[in-house]
């Protein structure tokens, strides 16, 4: 990258921040903490990025893991494990699962594996419900308030700080992949698993992989959902949470980190924007739940028809037609 | 006595149950067959086709077979517009795209039934004509709802099978999914044909939501028991009719007799189970011919 792109890059991550640093203060504690969920969702998001958009796999299933690190929290903190040991703890148990996963469904092809996740989903879903012992079955495990080195992260804005500096933390090491040899090897495979072969790229490690990598993300994204809602249950784990995954990803954007963020923007404004209009066609706010599902579903096929890339593509789209205008502007003078 | 019996009612139950798994499974494997597409929102025009056929029969008071017809055909219909959409919108090597547009069209579904006024997030029952008919042989007791599942069962797989071997159109459809670009170039008319096929798909899943009705109540939720089919289509490798029929019967019987034995809630998850099973074991499924997979 040229000096001079990196100064602008630079330029945007610093204003960035200072709109954030102000942005918190004098924001209102509710939405405030509408942007940690946002946080907590682009980042399970990301993980949904890497597995769909990276590696080309499509994971109905990926519920699962966000139930499996929320539950890793809520029984960590049962425990007395402390909150920066239980995190990355959490996450990791999810990534491991998910690792075998990966590997055990790495030999089957698009729907296949596509179904495969959703039976494993359900597996896992079953298997919470009827372990009482240590998830409580349907009933749900209560969380105490966070805290950390007790300092109790109980406050809105103390916990929209956590969530985006867990998710800065998730994006610079999702990028770090993204360029990486290994993450080439992750898109080849994606791209034509035949010729990845043939240059040395085994597919099955590598699918794996980015399975394991995006498992570990959604769980960590499960263990903050955990600490921000403080009640979890199996219900809340199901296909509809999975369908609700890939929709960040897939509407926000497979190409790009940054899909992961338009696509938890989308799940988080959609439901205030029913509201809105709900003032105005009160049907709406009586049946939300379902204007919403109906909503994504209808986004999903409209983005997947015109738009592959996604909020991203289109903002790019955007932008590139931003500058040819502007260039076309000065050269007309 | 009382154990044989007791097996054997639910295995004949589990036979019942397995015809509509079947049934459900033959939709996907039509529609993979020529088009390579899985269309996620089965289970969805399954619901849809039960929802229509409440409304016709019950809430409007059309006759059974009336009702059934009309919920079928509409369904049918709208099936095979969607596939003609999806296969003009969406090339061959987007199969990402096409998975993630079924997908999306099944949570359109799932909600947009809900916001129709009399259907909602209500239950609703069905009544039928077989409802309180009971057939018996020996101490195995087959309610008339179950006979007519098995009997139908039977008869539209028969005429699938006419239809696929002995017809025009199903010769096209099995050139198209053995070779579609051969297909193209001997004159089958791709476009008509794959609507065709969408249509049946989903007339077949009306047909079977139609079946489910009196069984599990028509709500907006019955779609996800197309996953419990979704084995039946793996079983017979997605491509081979007699695979699937012997893959729904199985996973039927199989949930039966997990339900009447084995502990709570293992019932839910046979058909998953036993697909991870058939995925892991044998990618490619039981029945299908070996053959050259496509680089």
């Amino acid at each position: 990258m040229s000096n001079t792109r990196i100064a602008g890059k630079a330029g945007i991550l610093g204003g960035l921040g200072i709109c954030i640093a102000v942005g918190v203060h004098i924001l209102p504690d509710y939405l405030i903490a509408q942007l940690a969920l946002v946080c907590i969702y682009a980042l399970a998001g990301l993980g949904m990025v890497v597995v769909v958009g990276l590696s080309g796999q499509i994971s109905l299933g990926h519920a699962a893991f966000l139930a499996l690190g929320a539950y890793a929290a809520a029984i960590l903190q049962a425990l007395d494990v402390p909150f920066l040991v239980a995190l990355p703890l959490a996450g990791a148990v999810a990534g491991v699962i998910g690792g075998l996963v990966g590997v055990l469904f790495a030999r089957l092809s698009g729907p296949y594996f596509a179904m495969a996740t959703i039976a494993f989903a359900s597996l896992v879903k079953e298997a919470i419900v009827r372990w009482e012992q240590l998830t409580n079955g349907n009933l749900g495990i209560y969380l105490q308030d966070l805290s950390i080195f007790s300092v109790s992260i109980a406050d809105d804005r103390r916990f929209f700080y956590l969530a985006l500096a867990v998710l800065v933390l998730a994006m610079t090491v999702v990028a770090g992949l993204w360029s990486s040899p290994a993450g080439r090897a992750i898109g080849a495979v994606r791209d034509d698993e035949v010729a990845a072969k043939s240059a040395g790229i085994e597919p099955k490690y590598y699918r794996s992989a980015a399975f394991g990598i995006s498992a570990a993300l959604v769980g960590l994204a499960g263990a903050l959902y955990a600490h921000k809602i403080l009640y979890i249950s199996p219900e809340a784990f199901g296909f509809g949470a999975s369908l609700e995954l890939l929709v960040i990803a897939a509407v926000g954007g497979l190409a790009a980190i940054s899909g992961a963020i338009w696509g938890a923007f989308f799940v988080i404004v959609l439901p205030q924007a029913i509201a809105a209009l709900g003032g105005y066609l009160p049907f709406l706010l009586e049946e939300r739940a379902s204007v919403q599902g109906f909503a994504y579903g209808a986004a999903l096929v409209a983005v997947m028809l015109r738009e592959p890339q996604g909020l991203h593509g289109l903002l790019i789209g955007v932008g590139r037609r931003l500058s040819g205008v502007l260039a076309a502007r000065k050269a007309i003078g | 006595m009382n154990l044989l019996s007791d097996f054997l009612q639910q295995v004949t139950n589990g036979v019942a149950v397995g015809g509509i798994y079947a049934l459900v499974g033959l939709g996907f494997v039509l529609i993979y067959k020529a088009t390579h597409v899985v269309n996620f929102a089965h289970g969805e025009f399954m619901m849809v086709g039960a929802f229509l056929f409440y409304s016709f029969h019950d809430a409007w008071g059309m006759s059974y077979g009336v009702g059934a017809a009309l919920a079928i055909a509409l369904v049918g219909i709208v099936g095979g517009g969607m596939g003609r959409i999806l296969s003009r919108s969406i090339s061959d090597r987007q199969a990402l795209a096409g998975v993630l547009v079924t997908v999306g069209i099944g949570m359109m579904a799932n909600n947009g039934v809900r916001l129709v006024p009399g259907w909602g997030n209500d239950t609703r029952a069905v009544s039928t004509p077989f409802a309180d008919q009971i057939v018996t042989a020996g101490t195995v007791v087959l309610s008339g709802d179950r006979l007519a599942i098995v009997v139908s069962c039977i008869v539209l797989i028969a005429a699938l099978q006419f239809f696929l071997m002995r017809t025009r159109r199903g010769l096209a459809i099995r050139a198209m999914s053995h070779d579609r670009m051969t297909a193209l170039q001997m004159g089958v008319p791709i476009p008509v044909t794959t609507s065709m096929i969408w249509a049946a798909s989903t007339g077949l899943a009306a047909f079977a939501g139609i079946l489910l009705a009196p069984a599990i109540f028509v709500h907006a939720d019955m779609g996800y028991i197309a996953f419990h089919a979704f084995p039946a289509a793996v079983l017979g490798g997605f491509v081979s009719i007699p695979g699937t029929i012997v893959g729904g019967i199985a996973v039927g019987v199989a949930e039966e007799l997990a339900g009447f034995y084995l502990p709570e809630g293992v019932k839910n998850v046979v058909p998953h189970a036993i697909l991870l099973m058939a995925l892991l074991l044998r990618p490619r499924g039981f029945f299908e011919s070996p053959k050259i997979r496509d680089a």
